[in-house]
């Protein structure tokens, strides 16, 4: 794990990322300027729910993932590369936080998480949190409990939804592990042969691997002290670690609520004639 | 093309055009061809049986309508470029970092090559501005490659207005009918389509090399480092077109980055260097208060498709 993160600190960023930050909030030389990558259709929504965009920030950490073999006939996590694979991403969206804290934000929505693996080996991978930092502008705490800007990778569209439902974003929380499947014996092949069989053996390893990825990302959550988590999905992955090893990375928006009232207006049907 | 002397002369008017037009290319205006089109289809639209073309779909048409503006015709403006001889950043420090300044050069110049000559041929039409407009990349890995910039898009012109005044230049935006509809209720209008770019060739260092060779996990912190001054380099070329543009914020940012191994042979050595050239690209569509759009206040109201 990371040390613990303090609001304002700007220790992973670059100086001339600071001093561009800064000067787009317009207490530089040059006047106040926002960038975004919201479409028309989010911008607006985004406008729509009171908060204005800032800027787009990102974080981005190239990494070295370790090596750790596996032993050949047994399911195990991969706690090495488990750890390279948090620790990268949680690089990246620190970085993604402190640049939203310089411009000020109360946090991010949008929040893209894209790992991309070098195919010609020595292992680096690069990890990048990109976003669009958003502040409210009536003011009023859109912050974590740890004072940390928000992060959610909801579009505007459902961020819109979503405050009218009476919830809010807190943080995007993730769990990952990565898990070795056991290969099966020779004596276990001969059993089965030619019949119709569960692989009880490949069955189990995928469902811990899974399990262990949500049970992670609840626990982020929870010490968030969301009530819920809104779009979770699990993403599997295999970055070229051979057939046997697989990344299992559990991803989605801890809410809390801001208001008793979760009712929506019924919504109109319509019949679109495109 | 006549090789080998038999058959017809050369038409000596088609070749002092077809040299014509490369004159005018080499000066970055249009060929010959493309200025009589548009020439012609201005003097059309003059005549009062005005006629156009354009890649705009119905429900576009109507919106783009709707928001005072018709529509001319299509335009476009391309450029193939050579990307130059790079050498890599030199000096004391026998493996120093840096821009690649002629790989990011030949980016940002052949896309204003391509984007003048858009204008250009917009402005034959005697429009305000280019909607619509889809920019595509071709190009060729490697420092000897070519690049390709071409730009396509619907001129429109605004309803019940003055020409542009000479020295102005139409604006030009991305963003489809759909879009500027909707920005025009929020009172806003695209101004243009702004763009940045950054090569950057990163050394690692020591600290990078060794983890690098080794079985642990770690950030390869100068790589980092790298990536980052290329994206602040590439981000910082939009923030500076969106002021020159006088733009309120940048919408629809598009972030394009990667990197690659370049292994390159030092000079007086047999020792390869690998070094880390990292590509970051952005663009994304400025935008700024409109005084001519209304502004009114939005209503969103919820539906379900009982399509299917």
């Amino acid at each position: 794990m990371n040390s613990p993160y303090l609001p304002g600190q700007q220790q992973g960023l670059p100086e001339a990322a600071i001093r561009r930050l800064k000067d787009m909030r317009g207490e530089g030389e040059t006047p106040k300027l926002f960038t975004s990558d919201l479409s028309v259709n989010e911008f607006m929504l985004v406008r729509e729910a009171g908060f204005e965009p800032l800027g787009l920030v990102m974080g981005s950490s190239i990494y070295h993932v370790g090596l750790q073999i596996a032993n050949m006939f047994q399911n195990q996590e991969l706690d090495v590369l488990t750890q390279a694979m948090y620790q990268a991403r949680e690089l990246a969206m620190t970085r993604m936080e402190e640049e939203a804290d310089v411009l000020g934000a109360d946090g991010i929505v949008g929040v893209r998480l894209v790992v991309t693996l070098q195919q010609w080996g020595e292992n680096l991978a690069e990890f990048m949190a990109i976003g669009t930092a958003i502040k409210h502008t009536a003011g009023g705490n859109y912050r974590t409990v740890n004072n940390r800007p928000f992060t959610s990778d909801l579009s505007g569209q459902d961020f819109w939804t979503l405050l009218k439902t009476g919830y809010r974003p807190v943080s995007l929380v993730m769990g990952t592990c990565v898990y070795h499947v056991a290969h099966q014996g020779l004596g276990a092949a001969i059993k089965r042969i030619g019949r119709n069989a569960e692989m009880e053996n490949f069955t189990q390893a995928l469902y811990d691997a899974r399990e262990l990825a949500l049970s992670r990302m609840q626990a982020e959550a929870e010490a968030e002290q969301a009530v819920g988590i809104v779009g979770a999905r699990v993403e599997e992955s295999n970055h070229g670690w051979g057939s046997h090893v697989i990344e299992y990375f559990a991803v989605g928006t801890a809410v809390i609520p801001i208001s008793d009232n979760h009712i929506v207006p019924a919504p109109a049907l319509v019949l679109p004639l495109t | 093309m006549n090789f080998f002397g038999s058959g017809a002369k050369p038409d000596p008017e088609k070749q002092a055009r077809e040299e014509a037009s490369r004159v005018s290319i080499s000066l970055g205006g249009l060929p010959l061809n493309a200025v009589d089109r548009l020439t012609e289809q201005a003097k059309r639209n003059a005549s009062g049986r005005p006629f156009f073309t354009s890649d705009l779909s119905p429900q576009e048409l109507l919106l783009t309508r709707e928001c005072g503006f018709e529509p001319l015709g299509q335009v476009m403006g391309s450029c193939v470029f050579q990307v130059g001889w790079q050498y890599l950043p030199q000096s004391s420090w026998l493996y120093a970092s840096g821009e690649l300044a002629v790989m990011s050069a030949a980016q940002t110049d052949s896309r204003n090559l391509a984007f003048n000559r858009l204008r250009q041929e917009a402005k034959l039409l005697g429009a305000d501005g280019v909607v619509g407009v889809q920019l595509t990349r071709k190009n060729s890995e490697g420092a000897s490659g070519l690049v390709e910039y071409i730009a396509f898009g619907t001129a429109v012109r605004r309803l019940n207005s003055p020409p542009l005044a000479p020295g102005v230049e139409p604006f030009v935006s991305n963003l489809s009918g759909q879009s500027h509809w909707k920005l025009r209720q929020m009172g806003m209008a695209p101004v243009g389509f702004v763009f940045g770019t950054c090569a950057w060739y990163q050394y690692p260092d020591w600290r990078s090399q060794n983890l690098m060779l080794s079985w642990s996990n770690g950030e390869l912190a100068s790589l980092s480092q790298g990536m980052y001054t290329a994206r602040e380099i590439a981000m910082s070329r939009l923030e500076q077109e969106a002021h020159l543009l006088r733009a309120r914020g940048v919408v629809g940012v598009t972030y394009e980055s990667h990197f690659e191994v370049l292994s390159a042979q030092v000079q007086g050595s047999s020792q390869n260097q690998g070094g880390f050239v990292m590509h970051c690209t952005v663009f994304g569509t400025a935008i700024s208060p409109d005084p001519a759009a209304t502004g009114e206040p939005i209503e969103i109201s919820t539906n379900l498709s009982v399509n299917r």
